[in-house]
C-alpha cells in the first residue's frame, strides 16, 4: 500500500471473529497523519470490534496492524501508541481527576515535574484545570468526558481510537466536548479513528468517512465523496439518504418513476450498466438532497397534495406522499424559476420537478 | 424532609433491640438490677475490666478475627484474579467457592474439628500416608493456643463471601477500567498494582470490616474449637452468663457492653468506608 | 494462509496452573460436604479408620421416626425458620424502601442501624435482652426464641430491600398512578410482580438466618427450645459424629438450594448474613 510509509495507522486484511459469527472480514484502511477518520455502521456491524482489534483488546484470526510505521500486530496494548476510548469516560474512581490524567504518564515512570506540567497543560486544554483535584464522580458528565480525552492525549498517542465518545452526552454538551476533541486533537496533531452511528457527528468531524456493512465491507472516502456519490444504495441508506423511488431506464437515458419522466446523463446509464439485449432496466433511485423542487400541477404529469408543512430554520417544506415514500422537499424562494411554487398549503396541488444532476441511479 | 424523618425512623425501630440490649447490659453491669445486694455503681465495671483474663479473651477474639479476615481476603483477591473470565474453568471456579456459602458456622465449626482434630480426618490420613506414626505427633490444630482451627473454619466459611464482593467489582466496570489502563500505557502487572488492586480494596474495605465483626462474634465456631486458656470473649461472656455463682452472672453484662461497643464501632467504620465507596461511585 | 493469534490469553503453563488450583479448589470446597455424607451412612467410624467399615442408614431413619427427638429438632426449627422468614420480610420491605427513598446522612444512618443488630456479637445481644424478653415471660419459649430471631434477619433484609429498591425506580409507580392506578393496584400490579424474585431471595435469606441460628437460641432458649442446630451442637458435644453429620447434612441443604438467593444478598448488601 503506497500510503503505508506515511500513514499513522494502516490496517490491513484484518479479520475479527464475534463469538461464533464471522465478525469482521478482510478489513483494510489507513489514517494519514492529523486525519480524523469517522466509521459508521449500524449497530452490531462490528465497529467497536474493529477498534478494539486495533487497540489490541481483542483477538484476530487474520490481518496485520500498523502504527506510526511499526507492525504492533502481535504488541500488548500498552505497547501500541494507541489509546482506545471507551462509550463511558471511565475515569479511575480511586483516582482524583489530576492523578486519572496523570496515569499514563506515571506508568511510564515520567518525572514529577515532568507530570505536573504535562497534566495541567492537558487539563487547562480542556478547561479542566480549575478542578484537578477533584474526584471523578463530583464532575459533570461533559467534565468527565473532557478529563477522559485530556487523559488520553497527556500521553502523546499517535492515534486516538474512538468509540461513540459522545453518544451518552445531551446535544449541547455534545458540541461541547467535540470542540474539545477537535482542539486537543489539532494542537497535539495525533490521527483519530472514530466510529458512531451518529451521521452528523460523522459529517462534522471526519476527513474521511467509511461505512462499515455487515460481513464487514467497508467503504471509505471524503465526506464529498461518499455523500454526492455513493458507491451503492446500502451505503447510501447507511449515509442517511431515505428520498428512494422505483424506476425505470432506458437506453438512452429516460428515467420513470412515480414523480414523472426525466432524462439523465447517459453516462449514468453506462455506471449502471444496461444489457445490450436489454431495452430497459429496473432501477432504484436516489434524489439527493437538492433534487426535487414543487412546480405548479402538470396538465400531463403526475399530481400531488401536499399533505402537511414543516417550518424549520432552513426554510420550508412540503411533504408529498409518492407511492409508499414520503418526501420532504423544499419550497424554494420566488427567485427559484418561474413555475417553481413560492407559497403552500396542505391540501395545496403540486407537481415536482427533479433535477437530474442531483439524481443518483442504482441497479435494483 | 419526611423521607429523612421516615428513613431514621425506620432505623430506630430496627436499632431498638439493641438499645434495649445494651440499656439492660449496662443497668446489669452497674448492678442496678440483678446485684444480689450489691450496691449500684461502677465496681463491678472496675473489677471485670482489670481481669487479665477479659483482655486476654478480647484480644485472642481479635487476632482470630484478624487472621481469618486476612487470609480470607487473600484466597478471594487470587482467586478473583486468577478465576476473572467466562471461561468453564473460570465458572467452575467460581461456582465451588459458593459451597462454604451454604454451611452454617457451626457446621463449618463441626467439619473443622472433624478435620482437624487430633484423631480426625487429617491426622487419620497422614498416619495413613505415614506421615505421622500415631495420633499423639500430630501437631494441636484444635483448641490451641494460636487458634489454628477457628482461623482455618472462619477463613474456609468467609472467602468465597469476599470473592463475591470482589467479583461483582471486576464484572461491573472493572474489566472496562483495566482496558483503559491497558490502552492508556499500562502493563499486566501496572494494571494489576494501579487500577485492579485499589479498586479491589475499596470495594472489600466495608466487607473487611463486616467480616472481621462476625468472626470476632462468631459463638458457635468458637465453642467448638477454641481453647479454654485464653478464653474467647464471647465464650467468657457465655460462661459468666450461666456461672453457678450468682454473684457473678452480672460479669456477663459487663462483657456484653464491651462486645456491643467493638461492634457498633465497627458498625461505623463500615458505614464510613461503604459510604466512601458511595460518594466515589463504583460497585 | 489464516494464522491464530490468541494474545489475550492465557498462556499454557498458565492454563495448567489454574486446572491444578482448580482441582485443590474443588478439595477445599467438597471434600467437608463429602466427610458429612459418608459420616452421616457410617457406624463406629473411629480413628485410625481412613474409611468407615460398617455403612448404616439408621442416622437418617432416627428423622422420620415418630418418637425422635431430631426429628422433634427439625420440625422445631422449620416452623421457627419460617416464620421468621415471614414476619421479617413483611417488616424489611416497607423498611427498606422506606430507607431507600431517603437521600444523604438519613440515608447512611439508618443503614447503619439496620446493620447494628446484624453486626453486634449476638453473644451480647443475647444477654442484653435475655432480661427484657425475661420480664414478658418470654424467654425460654418459642416465642422468644422467634422475637431474638427476628431481630438480626429484619436488620439484615431491610439491607437487602434497601439494595433491592435502589436499584428499582420508584418513578414507575408514579407512571402507573398518572396511568390511572390507585395505591393498592400499584402493589399489585407493579411492586410486587417487579420484586418477586428479591422477595423470594429475602424469605429464603431470613429462612437461613434463623435455620442456622446458634447464640440466640441457646441464650434466649435456655436450652428448653430445641431446633435442629441446637441438636447437631449436643451431638458434637457428645461425640455422636454421625447424629452430628446427618443435621449438619440437613442444615446445608436449603441454604444449597438459595444458594442463588444467598448470592445476590451478598452483592446487594455487602454484608454477610449467615
Amino acid at each position: 500500500m503506497s500510503h503505508a510509509a506515511v500513514a499513522t495507522l494502516v490496517v490491513q486484511n484484518l479479520s475479527v471473529p464475534f463469538g461464533a459469527k464471522p465478525g469482521l472480514r478482510d478489513i483494510s484502511l489507513h489514517v494519514a497523519p492529523g486525519e480524523r477518520v469517522v466509521i459508521v455502521g449500524a449497530s452490531g456491524v462490528g465497529k467497536t470490534s474493529l477498534l478494539r482489534a486495533i487497540a489490541g483488546l481483542t483477538d484476530i484470526t487474520h490481518g496485520s496492524i500498523t502504527i506510526g510505521g511499526r507492525d504492533v500486530t502481535l504488541l500488548q496494548p500498552e505497547q501500541r501508541g494507541a489509546v482506545y476510548m471507551h462509550q463511558t469516560p471511565l475515569l479511575f474512581p480511586h483516582l482524583t481527576v489530576f492523578e486519572n490524567v496523570a496515569f499514563p504518564l506515571r506508568v511510564r515512570g515520567a518525572s514529577a515535574a515532568e507530570i505536573s506540567d504535562r497534566v495541567y497543560d492537558a487539563l487547562t486544554n480542556v478547561q479542566l484545570d480549575s478542578l484537578a483535584l477533584r474526584a471523578p464522580k463530583t464532575l459533570s458528565g461533559g467534565q468527565q468526558h473532557r478529563a477522559a480525552l485530556a487523559r488520553a492525549v497527556v500521553g502523546r498517542p499517535e492515534l486516538l481510537l474512538l468509540d461513540e465518545p459522545f453518544s451518552s452526552l445531551d446535544p449541547a454538551l455534545r458540541d461541547d466536548v467535540r470542540d474539545a476533541l477537535v482542539t486537543v486533537q489539532e494542537k497535539f496533531g495525533m490521527s483519530v479513528l472514530l466510529v458512531t452511528h451518529d451521521l452528523d457527528e460523522a459529517s462534522r468531524l471526519a476527513d474521511r468517512i467509511g461505512v462499515l456493512q455487515v460481513g464487514g465491507a467497508l467503504q471509505i472516502g471524503t465526506p464529498k465523496e461518499m455523500f454526492e456519490t455513493p458507491k451503492s444504495l446500502a451505503i447510501a441508506v447507511a449515509l442517511g439518504h431515505r428520498a428512494i423511488l422505483d424506476g425505470t431506464l432506458t437506453k438512452q437515458g429516460q428515467l420513470t418513476c412515480a414523480l414523472g419522466v426525466i432524462t439523465v446523463d447517459p453516462r449514468m446509464v453506462a455506471d449502471v450498466g444496461i444489457a445490450p439485449e436489454r431495452a430497459e432496466i429496473a432501477v432504484s433511485v436516489l434524489l439527493m438532497p437538492g433534487a426535487l423542487s414543487l412546480i405548479a400541477p402538470l396538465l400531463d404529469g403526475p399530481v400531488f397534495h401536499v399533505q402537511r408543512m414543516t417550518y424549520s430554520g432552513d426554510g420550508a417544506s412540503a411533504k408529498v406522499q409518492v407511492g409508499t415514500v414520503s418526501l420532504d422537499i423544499p419550497v424554494l424562494a420566488e427567485s427559484a424559476g418561474d413555475d417553481a411554487i413560492a407559497t403552500c398549503a396542505a391540501g395545496t396541488r403540486v407537481s415536482v420537478r427533479i433535477a437530474p444532476s442531483r439524481v443518483r441511479l442504482f441497479n435494483r | 424532609m419526611t423521607h429523612s424523618r421516615r428513613a431514621l425512623a425506620v432505623g430506630v425501630v430496627l436499632v431498638l433491640p439493641v438499645v434495649v440490649g445494651f440499656a439492660y447490659a449496662l443497668l446489669g453491669a452497674t448492678d442496678v438490677i440483678g446485684g444480689l445486694g450489691q450496691p449500684p455503681g461502677l465496681a463491678r465495671i472496675q473489677r471485670v475490666l482489670s481481669e487479665a483474663a477479659v483482655w486476654r479473651g478480647t484480644a485472642w477474639a481479635m487476632w482470630v478475627a484478624v487472621a481469618s479476615t486476612t487470609l480470607a481476603a487473600l484466597l478471594a483477591v487470587v482467586l478473583s484474579l486468577v478465576y476473572d473470565g467466562t471461561s468453564r474453568t473460570d465458572r467452575l471456579a467460581r461456582a465451588l467457592m459458593n459451597v462454604p456459602l451454604a454451611f452454617p458456622h457451626l457446621v463449618a465449626a463441626a467439619v473443622g474439628l472433624l478435620v482437624l482434630g487430633q484423631s480426625g480426618m487429617l491426622a487419620r490420613i497422614l498416619m495413613f500416608a505415614g506421615v505421622i506414626a500415631d495420633s499423639a505427633h500430630m501437631p494441636e490444630l484444635v483448641s490451641d493456643r494460636f487458634g489454628v482451627g477457628v482461623i482455618v473454619a472462619l477463613t474456609w466459611k468467609e472467602a468465597p463471601f469476599l470473592l463475591l464482593i470482589n467479583a461483582a467489582v471486576l464484572s461491573g466496570h472493572g474489566r472496562g477500567y483495566q482496558e483503559v489502563a491497558r490502552t492508556h500505557g499500562a502493563s499486566r502487572w501496572q494494571v494489576l498494582q494501579r487500577v485492579t488492586w485499589p479498586l479491589l480494596w475499596r470495594g472489600m474495605s466495608p466487607a473487611l470490616v463486616a467480616v472481621a465483626v462476625f468472626a470476632f462474634g462468631s459463638y458457635e465456631t468458637m465453642v467448638l474449637l477454641a481453647p479454654s486458656n485464653p478464653l474467647a470473649l464471647p465464650l467468657l461472656t457465655a460462661e459468666r452468663y450461666v456461672d453457678p455463682a450468682l454473684a457473678r452472672r452480672n460479669d456477663a453484662f459487663v462483657l456484653a457492653v464491651l462486645s456491643m461497643v467493638i461492634g457498633l464501632i465497627a458498625v461505623a467504620v463500615y458505614e464510613r468506608l461503604r459510604s466512601r465507596i458511595e460518594d466515589v461511585g463504583h460497585v | 494462509m489464516s494464522e491464530h493469534r490468541r494474545r489475550t490469553s492465557p498462556s499454557a503453563s498458565g492454563r495448567l496452573l489454574r486446572n491444578a488450583l482448580l482441582i485443590v479448589l474443588a478439595l477445599w470446597t467438597l471434600a467437608p460436604l463429602l466427610l458429612l455424607i459418608v459420616l452421616s451412612l457410617s457406624r463406629n467410624w473411629y480413628a485410625p479408620a481412613v474409611w468407615p467399615s460398617v455403612w448404616t442408614g439408621e442416622h437418617w431413619g432416627r428423622l422420620v421416626a415418630a418418637a425422635s427427638s431430631q426429628r422433634e429438632a427439625l420440625l422445631t426449627s422449620v416452623a421457627l425458620a419460617t416464620l421468621t422468614a415471614l414476619l421479617a420480610c413483611l417488616l424489611a420491605l416497607p423498611f427498606g424502601r422506606l430507607i431507600a427513598q431517603s437521600r444523604g446522612w438519613p440515608r447512611r444512618w439508618a443503614a447503619a442501624m439496620a446493620f447494628a443488630p446484624v453486626a453486634v456479637p449476638p453473644i451480647a445481644l443475647a444477654t442484653g435482652m435475655h432480661f427484657s424478653l425475661l420480664k414478658i415471660g418470654l424467654a425460654g419459649h418459642f416465642g422468644g426464641v422467634l422475637v431474638a430471631h427476628i431481630i438480626p434477619a429484619a436488620g439484615y433484609l431491610t439491607l437487602f430491600f434497601l439494595g433491592a429498591f435502589s436499584a428499582y425506580d420508584l418513578r414507575i409507580e408514579e407512571e402507573a398512578r398518572t396511568l390511572g392506578a390507585t395505591r393498592g393496584a400499584v402493589w399489585r400490579r407493579i411492586t410486587l410482580p417487579i420484586l418477586r424474585a428479591p422477595i423470594g431471595d429475602a424469605l429464603a435469606l431470613a429462612f437461613l438466618i434463623s435455620w442456622a441460628q446458634v447464640p440466640l437460641t441457646l441464650l434466649i432458649g435456655g436450652g428448653l427450645v430445641r431446633t435442629l442446630p441446637i441438636d447437631v451442637f449436643a451431638a458434637i458435644r457428645a461425640g455422636d459424629d454421625a447424629r452430628a453429620a446427618s443435621g449438619s447434612i440437613l442444615l446445608i441443604v436449603p441454604a444449597l438450594l438459595a444458594i442463588a438467593g444467598v448470592r445476590v444478598a451478598v452483592r446487594r448488601t455487602g454484608v454477610v448474613g449467615l
